[in-house]
């Protein structure tokens, strides 16, 4: 057994592929709350999803200041919202925590300056919709 | 050390974990949604089949079908590292890959040798010649 361990190109495989997934573990920043903020405006902007689509694919938020973004996942799959910068995806203004239905996370997004960013789901990045900060 | 055998109870024993890793990751993309996973999921499924199947063909090819189900959980894992998503559910799967290679590399190496001169020799007599 030791020899199959230290000669097989499979097993060299996997040591890699598992240090790579640790590595990538280690850097979760998601966020989300289970239960809404007390000081929580009834006016927040929600997106819902269901039937692995959003309900809306624009979403209009205060530019400048922080804001609670509802999320309410109605179905037994895995969902979350994330902003981005654009379609390049290489600038993540917020990383959702993703939650599966149904259930309801509340997101503390980080405030915005004022433009159009892209939202989507990280597990099925076809969902998709415009965030307009204004 | 004794030498593995298919049919022997270390063996068999063997075979059916990596059976059941497979349906168990093939499973998880199933529950994901959407085209992509269900077909990544359906994918592990015939994985799993066609490594238990007692046809002819499926055991004269069953050296081929650990090699390809190693791509296989190799690129989901890379094509995850890609795309993402990053949570529990993806780090689980992506753990019982690294399992599943583990195992499956071990398979290789007992009842297949060096897998490298086993392809050569497959496409210097393809099946069937």
């Amino acid at each position: 057994m030791k020899l199959i361990m230290r000669n097989s190109v499979g097993v060299r495989l996997a040591v890699v592929l598992a240090a790579a997934v640790v590595a990538v573990a280690c850097q979760g920043s998601a966020l989300g709350f289970d239960r809404a903020p007390a000081s929580l405006d009834p006016g927040s902007p929600s997106i819902s999803a269901s039937n692995i689509a959003f309900d809306r694919s624009e979403v209009a938020v205060p530019a400048g200041q922080p804001f609670i973004l509802l999320f309410d996942n109605r179905e037994a799959v895995p969902h979350n919202v994330s902003i981005y910068a654009d379609n390049s995806l290489k600038d993540r203004k917020f990383e959702g925590l993703i939650v599966t239905g149904p259930a309801t996370r509340w997101y503390p997004v980080p405030a915005l300056a004022a433009g159009t960013y892209l939202f989507q789901c990280d597990v099925h990045p076809a969902m998709a919709g415009r965030i307009v900060a204004s | 050390m004794k030498t593995l055998r298919p049919t022997s109870p270390a063996g068999l024993l063997l075979r059916a974990v990596i059976v059941g890793l497979t349906l168990a990751t093939g499973w998880i993309h199933l529950t994901l949604g959407g085209p992509l996973f269900t077909l990544n999921g359906v994918g592990y499924g015939v994985a799993a089949l066609a490594m238990v199947l007692p046809l002819a063909i499926a055991i004269r090819l069953r050296w081929l079908i650990r090699l390809g189900l190693i791509g296989y959980a190799a690129i989901a894992i890379v094509a995850w590292f890609v795309m993402g998503p990053r949570y529990d559910i993806a780090y689980l799967a992506k753990a019982i890959e690294i399992a599943l290679i583990i195992l499956l590399a071990i398979e290789v190496h007992a009842y297949d040798g060096n897998p490298v001169g086993r392809i050569r020799r497959a496409v210097r007599r393809p099946v069937g010649a």
